[in-house]
């Protein structure tokens, strides 16, 4: 079991700090009612396929989750739990799970989970027709798997992977009808059909989708605070893109809630009596711009250091964020389990110390515009970003070209053709790029940084700052297959906060706000977004 | 047209064209100065427009996007009045051949709204001011190209091009000398009037996030963020869209006067 | 006789541009570099694996000489296939046609909208000397507004402010109220002040004159007489307006999160999803044809003298 104490304790502190407070404040009675509609005001990032193996939008958990529960549950604390699996056990050389399945359980369309289905799903996930963007490369060690009895199913890997059973709790992994995957695949994208608690209705694309109660539901995840059918007879997800627009929905009741809270609406939220306010952070890589390693100038860590320290990263999150984001600590947020306490407050803001790494890497000379030069080059990166790069990335890419520029380093940020974009990612011709990855395990670190994931023609990888360092290889491979991966992640935490491969900015949270007649919202911590089993109306 | 209006837009137009040549006479402010600390800020004497989300001067940036959004419509029509007017000098004085496949395609050109069509030229090119600019002017090509060979199909047939023929004047000449000048100038007139709602398609691109890009300033990027944050900052979502606005009102009223005026002349 | 032939070669014309604009996508498709894998599969939060690139590669590849796709290429448009989305791995007619009605329903709305305030205004104004200068001034204050502009200001004094109409699509006749607003105010300032222009035209022919002469009212000479012969301007704009509308739908459905065409080719722009931007076009192409082949015959209709020159 991968499980981390401390982090657990954090992530488990921090979600049910926020979590009980839609469950006791406000409203009339504490009773669950059951019926109702509840309407959630969700982003823009509508997936554009419903097939929870189909998608990697940051909304696919939230709208497939609904529909297709999971192998396991990833709880609060860090550990797993059963779910559709009563129980599992995993080999010596950690190459072999064997998975019990819970009974009883059926999909919307009569078929029955067993030892089959759960196959049937590892096939469709890994079958290139399905064109997973994210499912297939998550359980990429899968080999095959032998059904031993009508609920028992024996997983073979191609090598150890700890981190299988973690990121089986995502809704990007839900399961799905054996008996549509096998008649018809090409319908799950528009209408899938899964067990879970509510039944797929309608798809209005560019509005909204809609669910009707599973009145045969009865296998809900252990930790949930009920058994049998959802309380809310239907849900509609509307996706409102517009961060005011959805900010106004909230407030004028035309929806009960909304999800991604504009940061600036948060105290308006959080001072209005008749809303409630709940987050998370989501456990993976903090949002950050990682730094091309492979090429001048960023393949000098004394000029990567001192980007990293030139830059007043409190400064920049507390006004892009009206105070509301946390500053990243290291290289995975606090709420990922295997997270390295230790090692908070590493990072400082010193310009001199930042001018004084450039001189020690030999950018001393200064040109008329007061940018550096060696050898008669100038010291520039350049930052290719796409045309609808988002509107709160470009502050921090435009605050820290300001804080580049005072140390002497010009960072130009380019905005050239898609085309021309995709190509330079390929080739690695830039020297900065940003984004952050969200999974609820530090094996984060090794798709992100491990040389394997650097991307190459045949193969796209996520290893964007393209580091290359042995040490940090050995401990990420090792770390996959160690009984207890704490110390290792604990030192190639430790080992990046040497190479700074990024600028880390902040912990992205996912910030829910509602009305308070909407009683015991959650989230499903694996990916956190919001969870509507448990949830009822007070009205 | 009310001639203190009509003077009026011409004052707020060459206001315009000073503000894109030299910022600096209007504000003593850096557009790109950004202020982690005063980001948001109401009007106050120190920012007379108020901060935006990075904390700069939205009236530096006001100032200093004149030049970017100017050129959008400017450039714009530059574009379509030159291959438009090569194309339309074309059809005019060209065969019947010539003339046949240059306004078939300008058809096929028409057909397409002038915003669908430079959101095509951006799928392929990409974003960016200049590929805005070719964008635009391309979407307008084919009206140009139509309205200048309408203009020379009507000189080449009046009598005094006709007299210069008779008198043996080489044909490069006559069209140098006579049919160009005189095409050109009400094209001329009608593409002042143009340039408005090129700017306006053009800060329509910024705004959907596919023009000038930032950090520079441009108009319609500024209210593409600005829109994001118009529970707190009024100012930043006001002063951009007065600015686009006013431009194009002062364009329109001196295009406007400027074919009455020559309207009353040669009719 | 006439008429038959007249409406025949318009037809033909029609199919002509309809051919130049599926032969102009074709070009766009052909020489766009570049793999799709990465429009498919790519993205940031996603890590396709090599044998899912791979598949998409084999299935939208395209490996034939080019001759033979253009004839493939024509040959599925002229059956109505506009090929597959890479971005929502459906057909495109599929794609556009469940978005069709929301952006349908919102043009209609607004060009009603917008004719309405246009005809009223030049009716009431056009000839009358004190309210000819305020009309005109605010015929070119709305003419000059942007579209996006106008929208933020209605979103935040109607739905943010004064909490009259939601801010958001897909609730009913009122969510439709401020959308048609926006993308209807500056094409009424430009058919507004066309309209006034043609009208005091017309108000000086003499049947005009003679028509008061006859002792009929000011009233009754302006719709009966005078309205009929000042439409044809208007008529004549139907490109402009055409082309305003599907314009302003894009801007307009991004900015009040309606569902529709618009909204679907600005995301198909920024996600590269050629197949998508590109049916839109066409589709828009068609749409231009057939409302200018209409119109061609509501010539017809309006000004007989047309038909004898037909």
């Amino acid at each position: 079991m991968t499980k981390t104490p401390l982090a657990a304790l954090a992530l488990a502190l921090l979600l049910a700090g926020c979590g009980s407070a839609a469950g006791s404040s406000g409203g009339t009675t504490n009773t669950p009612k059951s019926g109702g509609t509840l309407i959630l005001g969700e982003n823009g990032q509508e997936p554009p396929c419903l097939d929870p193996h189909g998608n990697a939008s940051s909304d696919g958990p939230v709208t497939t989750v609904p529909v297709a529960d999971s192998l396991v549950w990833f709880d609060v604390d860090g550990t797993i739990q059963p779910w559709l699996a009563d129980s599992w056990a995993i080999s010596d050389d950690g190459l072999t799970y064997t998975f019990k399945l819970r009974q009883g359980v059926k999909f919307h369309d009569g078929a029955v989970w067993n030892a089959e289905a759960l196959k049937t799903n590892f096939e469709h996930m890994r079958d290139p027709a399905t064109k997973s963007p994210l499912a297939a490369s998550y359980i990429a060690p899968y080999k095959d798997a032998k059904v031993v009895d009508e609920h028992t199913l024996e997983v073979h890997l191609s090598s150890p992977y700890r981190p299988f059973l973690d990121v089986l709790a995502q809704g990007y992994l839900g399961m799905i009808s054996p008996k549509q995957i096998k008649e018809s695949p090409q319908t799950i994208c528009e209408h899938p059909i899964g067990s879970g608690p509510f039944v797929f209705d309608k798809w209005t694309k560019g509005q909204s989708v809609t669910y009707r109660r599973n009145p045969d539901y009865n296998w809900g995840p252990k930790s949930a605070k009920h058994t049998g059918p959802a309380y809310l007879e239907r849900l509609e997800i509307r996706f409102l893109a517009e961060d005011a627009t959805r900010y106004n929905a909230l407030a004028a009741g035309e929806v009960h809630a909304i999800d991604f809270t504009p940061p600036q609406n948060v105290e308006d939220v959080k001072a209005n009596p008749d809303l409630g306010f709940l987050t998370a952070i989501r456990p993976g890589h903090p949002m950050s711009f990682w730094l091309n390693t492979s090429r001048p100038p960023f393949d000098d860590v004394r000029v990567r250091r001192a980007l990293l320290a030139a830059v007043d990263r409190d400064s920049i999150i507390k006004g892009i964020s009206f105070g509301q984001y946390q500053v990243a600590q290291g290289f995975v947020t606090t709420s990922t389990p295997g997270y390295a306490q230790g090692l908070s407050g590493t990072v400082r803001h010193d310009e001199a110390l930042a001018n004084k790494l450039l001189d020690e890497a030999g950018w001393t000379a200064r040109d008329k515009d007061g940018v550096r030069l060696k050898d008669g080059k100038r010291l520039t990166a350049y930052f290719p970003i796409a045309a609808n790069f988002p509107a709160q990335r470009m502050q921090i890419a435009v605050q820290t070209q300001a804080a580049a520029r005072k140390i002497g380093l010009d960072i130009q940020i380019q905005t050239p053709p898609e085309q021309e974009l995709t190509d330079r990612s390929v080739k690695g011709d830039y020297d900065l790029t940003s984004g952050l990855w969200a999974t609820n395990t530090a094996d984060v670190l090794w798709i992100q940084y491990s040389s394997k994931n650097i991307t190459t023609p045949e193969r796209r990888g996520q290893n964007v700052a393209r580091l290359e360092d042995a040490k940090l290889d050995d401990l990420l491979e090792e770390a996959r297959s160690a009984q207890d991966p704490t110390e290792l992640y604990n030192q190639a935490q430790a080992r990046l906060l040497e190479l700074v491969p990024a600028i880390p900015f902040y912990d992205d949270p996912r910030p829910v706000a509602y009305h308070k007649k909407v009683r015991d919202l959650a989230f499903t911590p694996a990916y956190p977004s919001p969870y509507f089993y448990d949830t009822w109306l007070d009205e | 047209m009310n001639r203190i209006g009509v003077w009026l837009a011409a004052a707020v137009l060459a206001v315009l064209v000073l503000a894109a040549l030299a910022p600096g006479l209007f504000t003593g402010q850096d557009p790109l100065a950004v202020d982690s600390g005063a980001t948001l800020r109401p009007p106050s004497a120190a920012h007379l427009l108020g901060t935006d989300e990075n904390g700069r001067d939205v009236l530096a940036r006001i100032v200093h996007g004149t030049r970017a959004s100017l050129l959008l419509g400017f450039g714009a029509i530059a574009v379509a009045l030159v291959f438009g007017g090569l194309l339309g000098l074309a059809a005019g004085l060209g065969n019947r051949l010539v003339e046949n496949v240059i306004m078939r395609l300008s058809d096929v050109g028409m057909a397409f709204p002038e915003l669908l069509l430079a959101l095509v030229v951006i799928t392929v090119a990409g974003g960016g001011t200049a590929n805005a600019i070719l964008a635009i002017g391309v979407a307008n090509i084919p009206s140009y190209a139509r309205l200048v060979r309408a203009q020379t199909l009507a000189i080449r047939r009046a009598s005094y091009v006709e007299a210069a023929y008779a008198l043996g004047l080489p044909g490069p000449r006559v069209i140098l000398r006579h049919v160009l000048p005189n095409a050109v100038k009400p094209v001329l007139i009608l593409a002042t009037i143009g340039v408005g709602t090129a700017l306006v398609a053009g800060s329509a691109l910024s705004f959907l996030g596919l023009g000038t890009p930032p950090p520079e300033p441009e108009w319609g990027s500024m209210l593409s963020t600005a829109r994001n944050f118009i529970s707190r900052a009024w100012w930043y979502g006001l002063f951009p869209g007065l600015a686009i606005t006013l431009t194009v009102i002062s364009v329109t009223v001196v295009g406007r006067a400027l074919r009455l005026r020559s309207e009353g002349r040669t009719g | 006789m006439k008429t038959l032939t007249f409406i025949g070669w318009r037809l033909l014309a029609g199919v002509g541009v309809l051919w130049g604009a599926a032969t102009l996508t074709f070009l766009v498709v052909h020489f766009t570099p570049g793999d799709p894998a990465e429009a498919v599969v790519g993205g940031e939060g996603a890590a396709p694996t090599p044998e899912v690139l791979a598949q998409v590669r084999a299935e939208y590849g395209l490996d034939r000489p080019w001759y033979e796709q253009y004839a493939a290429h024509l040959w599925r448009i002229a059956h109505g296939d506009f090929g597959t989305s890479y971005r929502l791995h459906t057909p495109v007619t599929r794609a556009i046609g469940e978005q069709a009605a929301a952006t349908v329903e919102l043009a209609v709305a607004a060009a009603v909208t917008g004719l309405i305030l246009a005809i009223a205004v030049a009716l009431a104004t056009a000839g009358r000397r004190r309210w000819r200068g305020p009309a005109s001034a605010v015929e070119l204050v709305a003419a000059s507004t942007p579209t996006f502009w106008l929208g933020i200001v209605l979103l935040t004094v109607f739905s943010f402010g004064l909490r009259l109409l939601p801010s958001t699509g897909g609730q009913g006749v009122a969510s439709l109220v401020l959308p048609a607003l926006c993308l209807a105010l500056p094409i009424a300032g430009v058919l507004g002040h066309v309209l006034r222009e043609a009208l005091e035209e017309v108000l000086d022919e003499p049947f005009i004159v003679s028509a008061r002469a006859r002792g009929l009212g000011d009233t009754a000479v302006r719709l009966r007489h005078a309205l009929r012969h000042a439409l044809t301007p208007l008529v004549t704009m139907t490109g402009f307006w055409v082309g305003a509308l599907l314009g302003g739908a894009v801007v307009t459905e991004t900015l009040f999160t309606r569902q529709g065409v618009g909204r679907l080719l600005v995301s198909a722009v920024n996600a590269k999803d050629l197949p998508v931007v590109l049916g839109v076009v066409l589709l828009s192409a068609l749409v231009y044809v057939l409302v200018n082949l209409l119109v061609d015959l509501l010539y017809l209709v309006i000004d007989p003298r047309l038909k004898e020159a037909a």
